[in-house]
This record gives C-alpha cells, sequence and structure tokens, in this order.
C-alpha cells in the first residue's frame, strides 16, 4: 500500500503546477467548513491591516471619563481600566498578533526545513546527529519550550516570536524529515544526484515541491498555534507587555477587572478564538484538498 | 521479564536525553540570569561578602564544571540548588507542589479522555448526520480555544455570575472542577477529532467486515473490532496530550491562584529566580518522559505488533523474514 | 425444487454517491443448488462482489442499498429478513472468504479467538473451552498446526493468512459459502494450493459455493455452472460446458480471448478493446455494445433480455439465438 501511494506521488511529480493549484482550488470551493475559513481570516487579516480607518479611537486615547464603560453604541466593545476603546484595541492588536503567528512559523519552518531536509537527505549518521539533538528539545511540550526561551531571553514581541520559532522547530522538521527520507530513494533523485546537482539544486528544485502540501498544512496550523502560544506568553508576562494591544497582553492586563467588567477579557479573547478556528479549519481544508486520500 | 528488560533500555535511552535538555536549559539560563551573587546581595555588600558568596555559589568554576555538579547534586543527593532569593531548596520547594500540578493535569487527562472518546466515538458511527456535524464543529473551536481565556470566561460565569463554584485557590474538590476542565478542554477536542478519524479509518476495514461476516452483533463490532484498533493512535494523542496538559497547567495555576509547580515557575520567571525555572521544568521534562514510556508500554498492549519491541533484534528480523 | 439452496432475481442493487446513482447490480437472476459451485466472472467492477455482499446482508449502508428484487436462500428472503435474522445466517449458515487475506484478519486478535469467535456465537451454549477446542480443529482442518492458535496475524504469511479466513469461514460448517476471488492476492504457487483445500473442504461438508473471480482457469478447476457478469448484468449463465465449449456471448468470448493457452499456442492475445461504462452512466441498450465488434443499431436502441438459447444456457445478446445451430 506504502509502495503505490509513494509510486504514485513520484509519478504526479512534474505534472503541471498551474493546474495543481486549480484543482486543489476547486476542492477547496467544496468545502463548506474551509471557504468559511476563509472568509473570516481574510476579514481578520484585511479589519487589523485597515485598523486605522476602522477603528473609532485610537489604541492608546486614555479617556478616565469613560473607564470601564460596558459595550454600547459609542464603544462597541466597551472600555478598559484606561478608558481606551476596547474595539479599536482589538483592531490595532491583530497586527501584532498576526505578525507573531506568521513570523514565527517562518522561523520555525525556515529551521525545520533545513534541517529536516538535511537529515532526510544524508541520512545516517548526519540524520541521527540532528534527530537526536531535536529530541532534546522535543523532551519538553513545545508550550514548556516556549516559556522557558522565553524567559531567558526576556519578554518582548521579538523574543516571543523568537522562542515559538526555536520551539517549534523540531516538530517541523520532523514533518519535513519523514517525506524528504521517502522521495530521496525515488529514481528521479537518483537522476538528478548523476547529473551532479548539489544539496540545493535537489532540494530546492526537486525534493521540496513535492512535500510542499504537508508543509503548507503544517504552516497554517502553526501560524494558529503560534497565536494562541504567543497569547499565553503575554499572558504570563512573557511576551508583548502592556500598554501593547496584543490581545494576549489585553487579556492579562484585564484579568484584575473581570469581577465587574467582563468584556475586557471576554472581547479579545473572541478574538484570539476567531482567528485560531478560521486558520485550523483552513489547514484541516486545505490537508483534505491537497490529500484527497486522507479524507474521511 | 521481556517487558522489564525493555523498560531499562528505554530508561537508559532517556537518559541522554534528560541529561541534553539540561544542559541546554542550563546554560541557556545561565547565559542570560547576569551574576546572581549581585542578584542575591543586592547593592550595598561588601566586596569580601560578594566574593564570599561567588565561592560559595562556585560560580567561579568554568560553566561545564558548574553543569557536571549540578547534575551530580541531583542524581546523588536529589538537589536541585537553593532558591536565589530564599535561599530555600529548590528541591523542597518543587517536590512539594508537583502533587498538586500532576493532580491538575491528571483531572485535564481525565475529562480528555470521559468527554473526548466517547463523543469522537459517536460522531464517527453516526457520520454525515447532525449529531456529527455537530461535534465536528465543537471539537474545531475547542481546539481552538486558547485555554486561559477559557479560565477566565469560566470564572465570570460560573463563579461570578452564578456563583456556584469558587474563582480561585485550591482547598477542595470544588475547586478543582474549573481548573480541570480549562485544562483538559483543548486536548478532549483533540482526543475527539482522533478518535473520530480513526475510528471512520477503522469502520472501513476488511476485519470489520469479517466480524460482522461471522454474525457478530452491531455494538460487539464497534465496542471489539473497531475501537480495540482504532485505539492505538488515540493512545500516541494522549500522551502528547498529557504534555500539553502539563504545559497547559503552567498558565492555568496563574489564572486560578493554584500552589503548584506552574505557578512556582512562572512567578520565579518573574523574579528570574533560575535555580526554581531550571529545577520546576527538569521536573516536567523528566516526567514527560516516564508518560512518553507508559504510552509506549500501553502501545504493546493494545498492539501485538508492537510487542517485537520487546523481543531481540535477531528474533524480530526472523520474523520479519517469515512474514 | 428442493435440491434449491440459494435463488436471487431481480437484484438490484445502488450506491448513492453524492448527487448521482451507481447502478452497480441490475435485475441480477441466479440459482444455486446444494452442493454446486457456481463461478460469478467478470472484470474489476462488474458487480460481483457486491452480489455477495447483497446475499450476506452486508452492502455498506449508506451508500449502498438494495433497490429491488429478492434473494431466496433455503426458503427465506434476505432482502426482507431482520437483522437478527441475519445475524443467525451470517457465519453459520452462509459464510464469505474475503478477497484480501492482508487485511481481513483484525491485527490484533489471536487467530484462533478469531475463528473461536464464530463458534461462540453461532453455538450457543457451548463453553469456551470446547469453543476453543474446535477452533483447534479447525485451525488442523485447514492445514495449520493447532499450537499456533496463540499467534497473531502479523506472524503468518500471505497463504497461511487466507487458510484462517477459510477456517473462520467453515467452523461452522455453512450450508453455503461465497468466495470472493480467494486467490487473487496470493502467489501462483500458494493459489493452487488454496484452491486444493477449498474444494476438498467443500466436497467433504457437502457446501455449496458461489466462487468470484476473473479467473477462468479456476473457473474451470471448480466450478459446475458459471454466470458471466458486466457491467451489473448477467450476460451469460449455463452450465460451465455450455460457457467453455459454446461460448454465445461477445463478451465472454472476449474473455476468452484475452487468456494465454498452452494448446494454441499463440503468439499474442486479443484484449477486449475499450473500458467498462461508467456505472454512474449506463448505456441504455446492451451495455457491452460500445466495446463489441457485431455491435449493430438495434443493440444501441433498449435493453436486450436475458434469453434461454438452450436448456439451461442463458443469454443476453441480440445475435445469440442465431448460434443456435452450433447445438445440433
Amino acid at each position: 500500500m506504502k509502495k503505490q501511494t509513494e509510486s504514485k506521488a513520484a509519478a504526479g511529480a512534474p505534472r503541471k503546477r498551474r493546474s495543481q493549484v486549480a484543482e486543489i482550488w476547486k476542492r477547496m470551493k467544496r468545502n463548506r467548513m474551509a471557504m468559511i475559513g476563509l472568509a473570516i481570516i481574510s476579514f481578520l487579516i484585511l479589519a487589523s491591516l485597515f485598523a486605522g480607518v476602522l477603528a473609532p479611537y485610537g489604541y492608546d486615547i486614555q479617556n478616565f471619563k469613560e473607564r470601564f464603560q460596558s459595550p454600547s453604541a459609542s464603544h462597541w466593545f466597551g472600555t478598559d481600566n484606561y478608558g481606551r476603546d476596547i474595539l479599536s484595541r482589538i483592531l490595532y492588536g491583530g497586527r501584532i498578533s498576526l505578525k507573531i503567528g506568521l513570523v514565527s512559523t517562518a522561523i520555525s519552518g525556515c529551521t525545520g526545513i533545513i534541517l529536516g531536509s538535511i537529515a532526510g537527505f544524508y541520512g545516517g549518521r548526519v540524520d541521527n546527529i540532528i534527530m537526536r539533538i531535536l529530541d532534546v528539545f522535543m523532551a519538553l511540550p513545545s508550550m514548556l519550550t516556549a516559556i522557558v526561551i522565553a524567559a531567558a531571553l526576556g519578554p518582548g514581541v521579538g523574543n516571543c516570536m523568537l522562542a515559538l520559532g526555536i520551539a517549534t522547530a523540531p516538530r517541523f522538521a520532523r514533518v519535513v524529515r519523514g517525506p524528504v527520507l521517502q522521495l530521496k530513494n525515488q529514481e528521479y533523485i537518483e537522476a538528478a544526484r548523476a547529473i551532479d546537482l548539489n544539496f540545493f539544486q535537489i532540494i530546492f528544485s526537486h525534493v521540496l515541491p513535492n512535500v510542499l502540501a504537508p508543509i503548507i498544512v503544517q504552516a497554517t496550523l502553526y501560524v494558529a498555534g503560534g497565536i494562541t502560544a504567543a497569547a499565553g506568553l503575554s499572558f504570563v508576562g512573557l511576551g508583548a507587555q502592556p500598554p501593547s494591544p496584543e490581545w494576549g497582553a489585553m487579556l492579562s492586563a484585564g484579568r484584575a477587572y473581570i469581577v465587574d467588567s467582563w468584556w475586557i477579557v471576554t472581547f479579545p479573547g473572541i478574538a484570539i478564538l476567531l482567528t485560531v478556528f478560521s486558520l485550523n479549519v483552513l489547514g484541516d481544508g486545505l490537508r483534505d484538498a491537497l490529500d484527497p486520500k486522507l479524507k474521511n | 521479564m521481556q517487558v522489564f528488560k525493555y523498560v531499562i533500555k528505554r530508561l537508559l535511552m532517556m537518559v541522554p536525553v534528560v541529561l541534553g535538555t539540561i544542559l541546554i536549559l542550563y546554560l541557556m539560563m545561565m547565559a542570560v540570569a547576569g551574576d546572581p551573587a549581585e542578584l542575591i546581595l543586592g547593592e550595598n555588600a561588601s566586596q569580601e561578602q560578594y566574593d564570599e558568596l561567588r565561592e560559595d555559589l562556585g560560580l567561579n568554576d568554568p560553566i561545564l564544571v558548574r553543569y557536571g555538579k549540578y547534575v551530580w547534586d541531583i542524581v546523588s543527593k536529589g538537589d536541585f540548588g537553593n532558591s536565589w532569593y530564599t535561599s530555600k531548596p529548590v528541591a523542597e520547594g518543587i517536590l512539594e507542589r508537583f502533587p498538586t500540578t500532576a493532580g491538575l493535569a491528571s483531572c485535564g487527562i481525565f475529562i480528555m479522555i470521559v468527554i473526548g472518546i466517547p463523543i469522537g466515538v459517536i460522531s464517527a458511527i453516526k457520520q454525515y448526520t447532525w449529531v456529527d456535524n455537530l461535534a465536528v464543529s465543537l471539537g474545531m473551536v475547542g481546539v481552538s480555544m486558547p485555554n486561559f481565556w477559557l479560565g477566565l470566561e469560566l470564572i465570570i460565569i460560573f463563579a461570578l455570575k452564578l456563583g456556584w463554584l469558587p474563582a480561585s485557590g485550591f482547598y477542595g474538590p470544588a475547586y478543582w472542577i474549573l481548573p480541570g476542565i480549562t485544562v483538559g478542554i483543548n486536548s478532549a477536542a483533540t482526543v475527539m477529532r482522533t478518535t473520530r478519524s480513526s475510528v471512520l479509518e477503522c469502520v472501513r476495514q476488511d476485519y470489520v467486515r469479517t466480524a460482522r461476516a461471522k454474525g457478530q452483533s452491531e455494538q460487539k463490532v464497534v465496542v471489539h473490532h473497531v475501537l480495540r484498533n482504532a485505539l492505538i493512535p488515540i493512545l500516541t494523542v494522549i500522551g502528547m496530550q498529557f504534555g500539553i496538559a502539563l504545559g497547559g497547567a503552567v498558565v492555568v495555576e496563574t489564572i486560578f491562584s493554584i500552589p503548584g509547580l506552574g505557578k512556582y515557575i512562572v512567578d520565579a520567571i518573574g523574579k528570574r529566580d533560575f535555580p526554581i525555572v531550571l529545577g520546576g521544568v527538569v521536573l516536567l521534562a523528566i516526567c514527560f518522559s516516564v508518560v512518553n514510556l507508559v504510552v509506549d508500554l500501553l502501545y504493546a498492549i493494545v498492539d501485538p505488533r508492537m510487542r517485537t519491541q520487546f523481543q531481540g533484534g535477531k528474533k524480530k528480523k526472523k520474523e520479519a523474514k517469515a512474514a | 425444487m428442493e435440491k434449491e439452496l440459494l435463488k436471487i432475481s431481480d437484484l438490484t442493487i445502488q450506491y448513492s454517491v453524492e448527487n448521482s446513482v451507481c447502478q452497480a447490480v441490475n435485475h441480477v437472476d441466479l440459482k444455486l443448488n446444494r452442493g454446486e459451485t457456481l463461478g460469478l466472472v467478470g472484470e474489476t467492477g462488474a458487480g460481483k462482489t457486491t452480489i455477495a455482499l447483497g446475499i450476506m446482508g452486508l452492502v455498506p449502508d449508506p451508500p449502498g442499498r438494495i433497490v429491488g428484487g429478492t434473494i431466496t436462500f433455503d426458503g427465506l428472503d434476505l432482502v426482507k429478513a431482520t437483522k437478527k435474522e441475519l445475524r443467525e445466517i451470517r457465519g453459520k449458515k452462509i459464510s464469505m472468504i474475503f478477497q484480501d487475506p492482508m487485511t481481513a484478519l483484525n491485527p490484533i486478535d489471536k487467530v484462533g479467538d478469531q475463528i473461536r469467535e464464530v463458534i461462540e456465537l453461532h453455538n450457543k451454549g457451548m463453553s469456551k473451552a470446547e469453543a476453543a477446542k474446535k477452533a483447534c480443529d479447525t485451525l488442523e482442518l485447514v492445514g495449520i498446526p493447532a499450537e499456533r492458535y496463540d499467534e497473531y496475524p502479523h506472524q503468518f504469511s500471505g497463504g497461511m493468512k487466507q487458510r484462517i479466513v477459510i477456517a473462520i469461514a467453515l467452523a461452522c460448517n455453512p450450508e453455503l459459502l461465497l468466495a470472493d476471488e480467494p486467490t487473487t492476492a496470493l502467489d501462483v504457487t500458494i493459489q493452487a494450493q488454496v484452491l486444493e483445500l477449498m474444494n476438498g473442504l467443500k466436497r467433504k461438508l457437502n457446501t455449496s459455493m458461489l466462487l468470484i473471480t476473473h479467473d477462468l482457469g479456476v473457473v474451470a478447476e471448480m466450478c459446475e455452472k458459471v454466470a458471466i457478469i458486466y457491467a451489473g448484468e448477467i450476460v451469460e449463465y449455463g452450465e460451465a460446458e455450455h460457457i467453455y465449449d459454446r461460448t454465445a456471448h461477445p463478451y465472454t468470448e472476449g474473455l476468452f480471448g484475452s487468456l494465454p493457452s498452452v494448446a494454441d499456442e499463440r503468439t499474442r492475445l486479443t484484449p477486449i478493446g475499450g473500458l467498462m461504462p461508467d456505472p454512474m452512466n449506463l448505456p441504455k441498450g446492451c451495455k457491452f455494445a460500445p466495446r463489441c465488434k457485431k455491435a449493430a443499431e438495434a443493440c444501441k436502441e433498449q435493453p436486450v433480455p436475458l434469453v434461454e438459447i438452450a436448456p439451461g444456457h442463458f443469454c443476453r445478446c441480440l445475435f445469440a439465438e442465431e448460434k443456435e445451430g452450433r447445438y445440433e
């Protein structure tokens, strides 16, 4: 069975890219959940990009007369302990949260892809050494690794992205290594070696395009995971620091006031939930569209 | 006997991984910690006091020697060093708090299994019905829910608005409910999704058809043939989720002011009291590795194909040839 | 009439996939007497397995459904039978050998227990030990030492696994055995062994058998009667000699043409051109017409009936009767 799928993957390799994308898009369009996810995430991205136009107030405008306002027509999501408009802060905060998700995934993806393909491609001792080192990193749940790295690096958005990237890179490497290991014995890779292409040429033009599907799916899910984890780090005081409108930082700051002002923590939380939900749904849909064999 | 040997082998294999983890953590912490002697003494100490303390803490040795000493103290005396602030032994502090965190994580695991597996099975069996659609959607929401936010919302609803349950502290069974749910809900959703797809996968298998062809009742087919086979991937996920529950407990303890290991670590991070952070995380890493070992052993109980790893390499090869 | 064990008439089974309907089995009539072996021959996807599953009451629902017709087994209509009645028949009176022995066994149960399961189910009141003893006997019957009772499927080779599948099927001395390509997944040398074993056991237990295959060689060895099925329809049906020596349907001819023969010393096989029609969208007239060399306009206009061209020899072809002369 495995052999069959392998040879199928190999046979499908040189097919034209454009028609493949069209085919995947066609399959995606049939998946209602995935399309909802795509719509929500597009909406959220646009909303945070145009926060400057859309937000009714500035994200750091304090108004002491209007502290702890519950949701109303003038402040849809209410105001916080400084009288700042929560809706505006969420819109601006989306930029930070999305950026953290994307950048941390990019860090984790690049590191993971490089390590994973080296390990898978060279195999043997190289593979062993790399994977054992990664095992060490994976001896901890990734959230704990991220907390520890962030603790060492110190708080801040940049460090937070780096910590998340490093913490998840080993898992990314694993995702890439498996297929690379399988692919490297395919005839067409051997042919590429025979004509003396170097490691990077083979990896980038012949191997990676064929493991793109799991990478894309993984990356989508990691952006979602990154946003949650970043919010978690901010929540324990290791990520973005107040007065930053990063969603986790808003939650953390609003925690003290939940007795009377539930809205201060509720709306940023919903924003995280929506973003992560839509990315997860999208990732699932992508996986089904990219590999219909896996679908139930 | 073979099982025993296998466990020993796996425990030995764990050693380098744990040592590596400690090394990386140690280097990372110590590289950024600054000068602990200065931190401990504050600004008004004399040079002599300072030098004495540095000597006491062994700070004049090269870092690898200090790492060696640190590990040796743990192995030989169970000594994780002392807090830089209170000078109390770290081992005492973390061991005192560990049961609370382990209990909280177990609570989460319990909720994850009790909610995740049954709903997953029902959802798979009722595929294409509204029950399945609902379960799948809820599962997706559950997976996407940040647990610290869920914790806050649960406090707002059940403790503050309805007044049914206590909001914070850790004094009796009622105090476990909200934190337990908070830790468990993501994992329950993940386990539900895995269970569903695993059951769907197994339902299609030929051996299930064979069982039906024997005249077996539908209930027994599901429990005996489908579920037992479906359990194999579910076990892996449960193992992984235990780690995630431990990580989650760290954050959740902060929300509910639970005096566990997680809160201890987070508070120590705030004060940059690195011996505590290091000790706590090392304990969690060991714990995580042990859980993974247990999962692998459970694997072998459920799946006879895995039992071959208990046997020596030679025998395994022989069997592979026979097959 | 007393000899008759199984009678299928007008059986129609459909699969609904999204918005289209796949007509897997169309108005099939079959008869099987006690102790007899009927070969059901056709290409992959012709609906052979679906017929067997229909008899077992195991057509996967959804998406599959028996739309019409009757399956009379020993006086009982299996299409209308309750689930409970079916469960009592399955494994006891009718059992099935599946195509792929690699996947037909539960990987996490001991093989002996998998045989014991069916024995216990159909012998209420039998003790566990007795059932296990009987399972051991059954293992021995198919040529596997009883000591291997406690081993798991992954410890057996493909041929051995198929023996276990056969043991499960025969454990309760069924009256009817449905064998769905029992040898397709096996090596050629093992194939002969397994067929030999099945033939011997069948004779010993006086079991009737429906042998599903696409291998006409196997049919010649095992079957008294043969039904050729194409796109869910029986196109030719009769005694084995009728089919082999007085082939009437062009499709059957095509099947023989694509078979290598030692006697003829043909150097080249003549495959049937084209593919089976899409079961979602079957042609209105003769289903084989698009691939048939003899097809005329009349073939494509309306469904061709199954006609008895000689006593006991049925054929679904407008030109079959012309050949009737060859019987004389």
